[in-house]
């Protein structure tokens, strides 16, 4: 079976797939569109990656998948990306995630979220059986139960990911994703300390503290450390 | 279908925790019977989940030994401490009649006698959960009931209606069970 499916990637996060983790360690953030994506197809996931995000929602860069989910989510995964992350923050995921959800649009036409159900006996039967969060969503899906037995603990995932360290050591906050966008969309630079704001969706301002942390940490530098970081200098990722 | 499943690592743990009471001195026979995502595994299902949800209706002491023992070897290979659990346990009577009699063996580990239930029983009991579970609908249709299981099934569902208590007459189940009929 294919190393990149989408099972393969998450079990190379702890899910425990019956299928090898993926080779390539997976984009945290991009695995979750691709997820919201999928879902209609692939039920199995709903309340594996809701119980993955509540054991695991630190190892998400936030400000980072906020930005791809206005940038790159088309509008109808949309309400699928909210209800998995509505109903991981409502079952104990970190409620910092909310800034997520929050840009999530809902359906405009209520719709049975999974196709499983989409012959219209088996529809009546889906929005009978809905949640009160999928209703607000406009999609129908049962309410989420745990499956904490088939997710790795921490150490597992840290032991096979060992880049995902620093993310859940920042517990996923504006320097994660700062860190990741360099690693992940920027090929180690960025232009000018706007376009690190843009690409993390924050403010300049929550940007430059978030950067003069990462400076102190060594993490990032920038061309002309004489002119600090208030000038729009190129910013690099360091090497480590 | 009896293929092995494509998990070296949970039969390993279940190896494991077997060697684990057999080093603590457990010498009878106890038999685990299988009945979640490793049973679908067996079963030909390849989308599934690789944790061991086992039917229990042993004595609880003997399960708080089993279960320790799964923790420790959890730990060890880096599984979630509730690999083995016995959560379906309380849905065991949503199986048909004579489950039991029906499930197949998967290997003896030091005491520990591995069996699954059979394919009709586990589709019976997705059947049964279908309604308000979107993925036991997707395995039932990847199991590909047959027409003599289907008339298995009613039958399963006018036992299940005739015996409830509170007068559920399973009509959300029906309509799954129609439904299939309907794709054959």
């Amino acid at each position: 079976m294919s190393e990149h499916t989408i099972e393969s990637r998450w079990a190379r996060l702890g899910i425990l797939f019956s299928i090898e983790p993926s080779q390539e360690p997976p984009d945290i953030e991009r695995l979750l569109l691709d997820t919201a994506r999928e879902l209609s197809t692939n039920p199995r996931l709903f309340s594996l990656v809701v119980t993955w995000l509540v054991e695991h929602g630190f190892f998400v860069a936030r400000h980072r998948l906020k930005h791809l989910v206005v940038t790159e989510l088309e509008p109808e995964h949309q309400p699928v990306l909210g209800l998995l992350l509505d109903e991981a923050i409502e079952h104990g995921a970190p409620a910092e995630l909310r800034i997520v959800r929050d840009v999530c649009q809902p359906a405009t036409a209520s719709r049975v979220l999974f196709n499983e159900y989409s012959q219209p006996s088996l529809a009546a039967i889906a929005k009978s059986t809905a949640s009160e969060l999928s209703k607000r969503w406009g999609i129908w899906a049962p309410p989420v139960e745990l499956k904490r037995d088939a997710v790795r603990p921490s150490r597992w995932i840290l032991d096979h990911n060992p880049y995902a360290l620093g993310r859940v050591i920042r517990k996923g906050d504006l320097r994660t994703s700062i860190l990741e966008t360099l690693r992940l969309d920027l090929d180690g630079k960025a232009p000018s300390v706007s376009a690190v704001s843009r690409c993390t969706a924050a403010t300049r301002v929550a940007v430059r503290d978030a950067l003069r942390s990462l400076m102190k940490e060594c993490a990032v530098v920038e061309d002309d450390p004489k002119k600090g970081i208030d000038g729009d200098r190129k910013i690099y990722l360091a090497v480590a | 279908m009896n293929a092995q499943p494509n998990h070296p690592e949970i039969l390993q743990a279940v190896s494991k925790t077997g060697d684990l009471l057999a080093q603590q001195g457990v010498v009878d026979v106890v038999r685990l019977v299988i009945a979640g995502g490793v049973a679908g595994l067996f079963n030909g299902l390849t989308r599934t989940t690789a944790d061991c949800d086992v039917l229990w209706s042993g004595d609880e002491e003997i399960w708080v030994q089993i279960a320790t023992a799964a923790a420790q070897v959890a730990d060890e290979l880096g599984l979630p401490s509730t690999w083995l659990n016995k959560d379906c346990s309380i849905y065991a009577d949503c199986f048909p009649l004579g489950w039991g009699d029906r499930v197949e063996s998967v290997g003896c580990y030091g005491p520990l006698e591995v069996c699954r239930v059979s394919r009709f029983d586990l589709i019976a009991s997705k059947l049964v959960s279908s309604p308000s579970r979107p993925q036991d609908l997707a395995d039932i249709h990847d199991l590909k009931p047959t027409p003599e299981e289907l008339g298995l099934l009613e039958k399963h569902l006018d036992r299940l209606a005739s015996e409830h208590l509170d007068g559920h007459d399973y009509d959300a189940q029906r309509v799954v069970l129609h439904s299939l009929r309907s794709e054959q």
